[in-house]
């Protein structure tokens, strides 16, 4: 993620970069035109964030806020806007402020659009709910599928924005100084108290912490954010909040932002706020946590008592997720990852051990991701096709995956506006998926005929449904749907089309699993807030509870012959799969009675968490997806000022539900092998429509249209070697991120040179799916030559001046999330003089530089480097010799890059790449090798090190070509020591690597000779001849804050020729 | 990009083989497949007479098959196929068979499964492959293996007789059935039978031959 970041951003700060390359003009070394080119020409990888869409938006703007969405989801847009100034009246109230200025708020349909965002130029990896930002208050959230959840997750960003204008008093539109800030535990703990939402999930989360005695100390709390169990820091932060607020009043938690900005210490801030300092804090919540829930261990069960883990793997980093029952119950599909990749796997019941890996085959470039959400992967009845979801392109498809022949059949089941499809079932005859698609600013329930194609849209209404399963006859078909905030299970009738409810308890009532015989249903209920079985028999309407689990339970499936019961749940940190036996019929009452008889035989009540504010639901175990996958790629902390939000959790505060118009004409045309056809809507009999109208604050509409505003201005001045500078930098953008205008001024004087004005200016243009960008500049660069002259009877050095002109045009065309084409012209012309004592001109000399490359890139990173996954490239640069005094070259490059997983951890890297300049100026074009492949700290100057070479000193062999073979395999020593002193920190990562390196740099003329290799320690080669190097070494690779790399290298010929070690250190990521 | 070039040189190069092979194959006189060390039986005969196995011609609708012969060891020892099995039906005129690679794919997922030891699975989907034609010998074969791993015995010699009906010259199935009147008969006596550890695997182990899965065509 951090190097794409750098290639995303780099367009946009190129003048930065500019700037950078100023610093150097006073070091004695000028900055020649070729650095310039060199930075050009110098090719980069990267994932691409592809722009499908060509988005129209349109503005609401209410009392407080300002809503940016697409005219096609008004209704949403409208929702959106209720729930925001709801949330922004409980959120003044809470935290007792009024915003100094009116918040733009931008709302996509779908996560898929959400991540097409400019707003924020990284990637926004799938689990992402939303985000705020400091510097000009907006606000990105997507609608996913659930009214609630889109309202929680919209007023817990509103809650940063406000603690945002608490501290800044207003957008801090600046681009350098960095920010105070509280802790984040602080931050997002006062986030969520604010939304005043907790549901079974946050609940089960944080039980399972209490009861393993996993609670993470507050004072380590923020390195859950950077390393941890981020979902669980999430919950302990709104816990600890709420403590607060019930023990010392609420309204300290107004205070706490107040204090801080006089504090800006975290024990200090807490003293000051509840007289007590971090340790003591968690003490006294941690034994409030312990009395709220160990209670709860006389009357329930663990799940270890009832049934067995299905996989006994202990890793931290692996889950394995939605489980579906094969034919005959042998074999279970499911979702896994190993905390670096995703899967659907075949595993087996007994044991768990991996069958088969059905996606090992499928080749990463046809798909942007597996997606990987409860649900989304279903075995059908027949048991030869097993069904699940992968991203491509802008959406969802469905793929269907034949066990007997071991391929993809069909073409991919893909429709038109449903960006996101979850919750597959298969029907009984193998022939019919239902799902649940969200797209157009809803989520409803269909159902495909996966030979032709044909989709049927079942619901129609604003609010969720989830996890259809069809009846063993498949004349009915179950569900969950939302009504009055919470989940009931309703019924549809595949002949009438008519739907009713059959399951209405006050708490949510899902994942409804028919039993074999027809006539009962199993389910989970929310009862006493802990998620556990239940069974419902239609006939009598009579329901049973089935388990008094303590973790809880999510996703069962029963087994085909209705004996077993596979089920998911959060144990001890972590997601688990459990099997237990489903019992027959006489045993389920029996049990229920039992269950029954432990409640009334017990002496100690049962407390329910006093936090307990509502009655919510149990849906969102995408959150937990998110938090296991964040966990398991230890992604590197985000050191960007925006604040990102895991899946948040529904609400039971969303008022609004409406039946939707059965003539709904949202047009479901598919794409060519799916035909479409939508019959009138399943007629839920859903409460009235809740009014929207917004009379008592009008909306005014207008179309958006681009306006630049200042994201950042800086200025920074400096004296050097007797140069005064001031160099100014300002960044302007638009408020979707679309046009980027970056400014770099310098004003340089001395006592010899006269006023001189520097600029750089960039324009960047993100809103269609090529990205555009033009920069024009104008550099002047002085320093000493080397002629010595008297003046006014001193001998001076005299001084030359370098200054460089030009433009440079880019475009970049993403073929998909993995390949592009990049084009480029630039234009340097350079000319030198010689300034003072007297003004000689020296010459000029210009380039037109034209470049393409191709570049794929699928590579996965962890923290120290790739893990999986390879990336290449081909790049040619041609100049156009107009003039006598135009360069004349050309460049070619090729790179390429494979990463072999060895074990969870363990990866070997190999790496081929060449280099050549050719023409008859190829000589303008040097390329460098030895050392490791970032330049080190305080080195000056842009180079092109095509490194590394390790074994050798840094850049120290160079020439117009370079062949360079790199091997090295990485292994895991450490993961995760968090250190207490001298003040809190965490080192995520350290590996050690064993690397092989071989390569050559050589010019026009040279002979270079592949064998024998170069001996150590004979000294140069004879002119005009060039033999390869080599190297072989260790190295400890280490992530603290960033990567850091120690590495001992000898060179070698590989005949039994080393040489000492040479030790290397650097900073940034493996090659 | 590479793989594809693989694939389609792959795929002239078996072109061009089995063409050839196709120009110079020859009819086989009767006895001349090294398989057939057993006399012939009736269906051989007619097998070799016709020079077209019986499964050839019922699929192309020209000719019933015989009755079932019942070796001299299964009429001893076994029971009627007819009444063990609700598989083992008359053969049906089926001309519109299933797509026969098709089934040939279910045997080998079935052989699959059984190899990772999950027989259960495998059991349904033979099952599921006779269902869409029952006229597979091998998919007969096989699940006799299975039912026999079962303990199911009556269903286990039906599904053998049918398969060697289906095709009489092949040797497997003619083992398999000896080496299950074998077990039958050596365990007739005995109480107590560990089907659990019958040495019936020959993929996992390959120790006992007593018993031969069979891929379609092997």
């Amino acid at each position: 993620m951090r190097a794409i970041d750098i290639y995303r951003t780099w367009g946009r700060y190129r003048v930065w970069a500019l700037v950078l390359l100023a610093c150097f003009a006073f070091s004695g070394q000028p900055l020649q035109a070729q650095d310039i080119l060199s930075s050009q020409l110098r090719q980069g990888f990267g994932k691409n964030k592809v722009r499908y869409k060509d988005f129209q938006w349109w503005i609401l703007e209410s009392e407080h806020l300002e809503l940016h969405y697409e005219p096609e989801f008004h209704d949403l847009a409208q929702r959106a806007i209720v729930y925001l100034e709801d949330g922004y009246d409980q959120i003044s109230e809470i935290l007792r402020h009024d915003l100094s200025t009116r918040p733009p708020i931008v709302i996509y349909q779908s996560q898929y659009e959400f991540q097409q965002t400019n707003i924020y130029q990284g990637f926004l990896p799938p689990g992402v709910a939303g985000f705020a930002e400091p510097l000009r208050y907006r606000m990105v959230i997507p609608f996913d599928g659930d009214l609630d959840e889109f309202r929680n997750v919209l007023i817990h960003e509103l809650g940063h924005i406000f603690q945002y204008d608490i501290l800044y008093k207003g957008p801090i539109k600046r681009l350098s100084n960095s920010l105070s800030a509280p802790p984040t535990w602080i931050m997002e703990g006062q986030a969520e108290y604010v939304t005043q939402e907790k549901n079974t999930i946050d609940e089960m989360v944080l039980r399972d912490a209490v009861l393993t005695d996993q609670l993470i100390p507050i004072e380590f709390m923020n390195l859950a954010w950077g390393s941890g169990n981020v979902f669980l820091a999430y919950k302990q932060s709104h816990s600890i909040m709420e403590y607060i607020a019930a023990n010392y009043g609420p309204e300290k938690i107004s205070r706490i932002l107040r204090l801080w900005d006089s504090q800006n210490d975290t024990d200090k801030l807490l003293e000051r706020l509840i007289d007590l300092d971090m340790k003591t804090l968690h003490e006294r919540w941690s034994a409030h946590m312990r009395k709220t829930y160990w209670p709860l261990l006389q009357t329930r069960d663990y799940l270890s008592e009832l049934g067995e883990r299905v996989i006994k793997d202990d890793s931290n980093y692996s889950a394995h997720l939605s489980p579906k029952w094969s034919l005959s119950g042998d074999m279970l599909a499911v979702l896994s990852t190993d905390g670096i990749e995703q899967h659907v796997d075949i595993i087996r019941l007994r044991g768990g051990s991996l069958v088969e890996r059905i996606t090992q085959s499928m080749r990463t470039s046809n798909y942007d991701h597996l997606t990987f959400g409860d649900g989304t992967v279903d075995w059908a009845p027949d048991g030869r096709t097993i069904a699940f979801v992968a991203k491509k392109g802008p959406k969802d498809a469905i793929l269907l995956w034949d066990l007997y022949h071991k391929k993809l059949i069909r073409e991919p089941l893909v429709f038109d506006d449903l960006e996101v499809i979850e919750s597959l079932d298969w029907a009984p005859d193998s022939q019919r998926l239902a799902f649940i698609g969200t797209g157009y600013g809803q989520s409803d329930l269909y159902i495909v005929e996966v030979d032709s194609g044909t989709l049927k849209q079942i619901t129609g209404t604003p609010q969720r449904e989830d996890h259809p399963a069809f009846s063993p006859d498949g004349t009915q078909l179950a569900f969950s749907a939302k009504t009055n905030n919470q989940f009931d299970i309703r019924s549809y009738d595949m002949a009438t089309g008519q739907s009713r409810v059959l399951i209405d308890s006050p708490t949510d009532d899902l994942w409804p699993n028919w039993l074999p015989e027809g006539n009962k249903l199993l389910f989970v209920s929310t009862r006493e807030r802990i998620n556990d079985l239940f069974v419902y028999h239609l006939e009598t309407d009579q329901e049973y509870r089935l388990t008094r689990t303590l973790s809880g339970i999510m996703n069962p499936a029963l087994s085909p012959d209705g004996r077993q019961i596979v089920i998911s749940t959060y144990y001890n940190g972590r997601r688990e799969l459990y099997l237990m036996d489903m019992p027959e019929w006489p045993q389920v009452q029996e049990r229920a009675a039992d269950l029954a008889a432990r409640i009334g035989a017990t002496t100690v009540p049962v407390q329910p968490p006093p936090e307990a504010k509502t009655d919510s639901t149990a849906q969102i175990p995408q959150a937990l997806v998110a938090v296991l996958k964040d966990q398991a790629n230890q992604t590197s902390p985000d050191d960007s000022p925006i604040a990102l939000l895991d899946q948040s959790t529904p609400s039971t505060k969303g008022e609004l539900l409406y039946q939707a118009s059965g003539s709904d004409d949202r047009g479901q045309a598919p794409p060519t092998s799916v035909t479409a056809a939508i019959p009138p809507l399943a007629q839920i009999d859903s409460e009235p429509a809740v009014d929207l109208d917004l009379d008592d604050q009008p909306l005014r509409r207008r179309r958006y249209t681009p306006k630049l505003e200042f994201d950042g201005i800086s200025l920074q001045m400096g004296y050097f070697n007797g140069f005064f500078s001031s160099i100014a930098q300002l960044s302007m953008s638009d408020l979707l991120g679309n046009h980027s205008l970056a400014l770099a001024t310098d004003y340089v004087a001395s006592q010899e040179v006269d006023n001189d004005f520097n600029f750089a200016i960039s324009y960047d243009y993100y809103g269609k799916r090529p990205k555009y960008s033009v920069a024009m500049f104008n550099w002047n660069q002085f320093y000493n030559n080397d002629r010595t002259y008297l003046v006014r009877g001193r001998f001076n050095r005299g001084i030359t001046r370098s200054q460089q002109r030009g433009a440079l045009m880019d475009m970049s065309y993403p073929l998909d999330i993995y390949r592009r084409v990049d084009l480029s012209y630039t234009y340097v012309s350079e000319t030198e003089s010689q300034i003072w004592p007297e003004e000689v001109p020296i010459g000029t000399t210009s380039t037109h530089l034209f470049k393409a490359a191709y570049v794929h890139d699928s590579i996965t990173y962890g923290l120290l480097g790739p893990t999986a996954g390879k990336q290449y490239f081909l790049s040619a640069g041609r100049t156009l010799a107009l003039t006598n005094s135009n360069r004349s070259f050309s460049h070619l490059e090729l790179d390429y890059r494979h990463y072999i997983r060895l074990g969870q951890w363990s990866v070997l890297g190999i790496r081929g790449s060449g280099v050549a300049s050719l023409g008859s100026d190829d000589d303008v074009l040097r390329y460098f090798l030895g050392g490791p492949v970032w330049y080190l700290p305080l080195y000056t100057g842009f180079q092109l090190n095509m490194g590394p070479l390790r074994g050798y000193e840094f850049s120290s062999l160079q020439g117009t070509r370079v062949a360079l073979l790199n091997t090295e395999i990485r292994v895991p020593f450490i993961r995760q020591v968090v250190f207490g002193w001298p003040a809190t920190f965490a080192i995520p990562a350290v590996d050690g690597s064993l690397f092989l390196d071989v390569g050559a740099a050589w010019n026009k003329g040279d002979e270079l000779k592949v064998w024998p290799f170069y001996t150590p320690g004979v000294g140069p080669e004879p002119p005009g001849e060039k033999r390869l190097r080599a190297s072989v070494g260790f190295g400890l690779l280490v992530y603290f804050i960033m990567p850091m790399n120690f590495e001992f290298a000898k060179q070698t010929d590989l005949q039994g020729e080393y040489s000492d070690y040479q030790f290397h250190f650097s900073f940034g990521k493996s090659f | 990009m590479k793989n594809k070039w693989y694939g389609i040189a792959i795929g002239l190069i078996w072109l061009g083989t089995t063409g050839c092979m196709e120009l110079i194959r020859r009819p086989e006189p009767p006895g001349a497949n090294p398989e057939s060390t057993t006399p012939p039986t009736r269906t051989e005969t007619a097998s070799a007479t016709g020079n077209q196995d019986p499964e050839t011609k019922v699929q192309q609708g020209q000719e019933a098959l015989p009755p079932i012969p019942k070796s001299p060891a299964a009429a001893t020892t076994r029971p009627t196929p007819q009444e063990a099995s609700p598989i083992i039906a008359p053969l049906p005129h089926n001309p519109e068979r299933a797509d026969k690679k098709d089934i040939a794919q279910i045997n080998e997922y079935a052989l699959w499964c059984i190899q990772n030891g999950m027989w259960k699975e495998a059991k349904l989907h033979l099952q599921q492959a006779l269902q869409q034609d029952s006229l597979m010998a091998s998919v007969h074969n096989n699940l006799g293996i299975v039912y026999e791993r079962f303990g199911q015995d009556e269903k286990a010699a039906a599904a053998y007789d049918r398969a060697r009906q289906l095709k009489p010259n092949k040797k497997a199935y003619l083992t398999n059935i000896q080496y299950f009147d074998r077990r039958l008969k050596a365990h007739s006596d005995s109480s107590h039978v560990d089907r659990e550890n019958m040495d019936l695997d020959l993929i996992e182990g390959g120790r006992d031959r007593s018993r031969s899965f069979v891929h379609e065509g092997d």
